[in-house]
């Protein structure tokens, strides 16, 4: 259970909050 | 005793922790990224313990870290340092060398922290392939050292988070604050680190 719980809150729910700081952009390497 | 549906009673906070730190090494590494990095081993284990391929043998008592893990193809040396090298390769490709690098090494950081913790069931090989000596400093015997490295380890991280989202602060428009991200890494370690102690 702790470890699925852990997924949950530290990818997704600590990753998503994490993407609505000001970070600097990313770069992408995808051809267009 | 066979396999349990999930890898419960590994390592989990300490990864985490670790994660988040690394977020110093550079700012553009998304959250997301670097703790799907850090479990990325166990990602890859879970498919293979539902498997029966690879399983976790508890040990009398059950608990916290009170388990043999016989993950011989993911957290065999070889195994998870190509497992890792996949990992930095696709975040190379999708963003550049540097994040590739750090998100392959933060990926490789999982095996180092469960070698400390794993009871000599770690290959060098994959499968264990020439029967080599099995690696790890079974510090999960001593929960009362271990357990509190692995809350060391996410305070460690999560201060180094806040420094680093400090500087850069919320974006425009939005509430998340620094703070606020830094508290949910806090009270999420919190959380799991509790239920893993307990053995759940």
């Amino acid at each position: 259970m702790s470890y699925v719980l852990g997924l949950v809150l530290f990818i997704v729910i600590c990753g998503y909050l994490d993407t609505r700081l000001s970070w600097p952009p990313r770069p992408s390497r995808r051809r267009k | 005793m066979a396999a349990a549906a999930e890898p419960a009673s590994k390592v989990i906070t300490g990864h985490f922790g670790v994660a988040a730190g690394a977020k110093v090494a550079d700012y553009r590494a998304p959250l997301w990224a670097l703790m799907t990095a850090t479990v990325w081993l166990d990602l890859v284990f879970v498919p293979l313990l539902l498997l029966n391929i690879e399983t976790i043998d508890t040990l009398p008592g059950g608990g916290y870290g009170n388990r043999v893990i016989h993950a011989d193809y993911t957290h065999s040396l070889l195994g998870a340092l190509v497992l890792c090298a996949a990992f930095g390769a696709v975040a190379w490709w999708r963003w550049d060398r540097r994040l590739g690098l750090l998100l392959g090494a933060v990926a490789f950081s999982h095996w180092v922290l469960d070698l400390i913790v794993h009871r000599g069931d770690m290959p060098i090989l994959p499968g264990n392939a020439g029967d080599l000596p099995l690696l790890g400093f079974g510090l999960w015997r001593v929960p009362i050292v271990a357990i509190p490295l692995e809350a060391a380890l996410l305070l460690l991280g999560v201060f180094l988070y806040w420094r680093a989202a400090r500087s850069v602060g919320p974006r425009p428009g939005s509430r998340v604050t620094p703070a606020l991200v830094s508290a949910a890494l806090l009270v999420s370690g919190g959380i799991v680190l509790l239920l893993d102690a307990f053995g759940l």
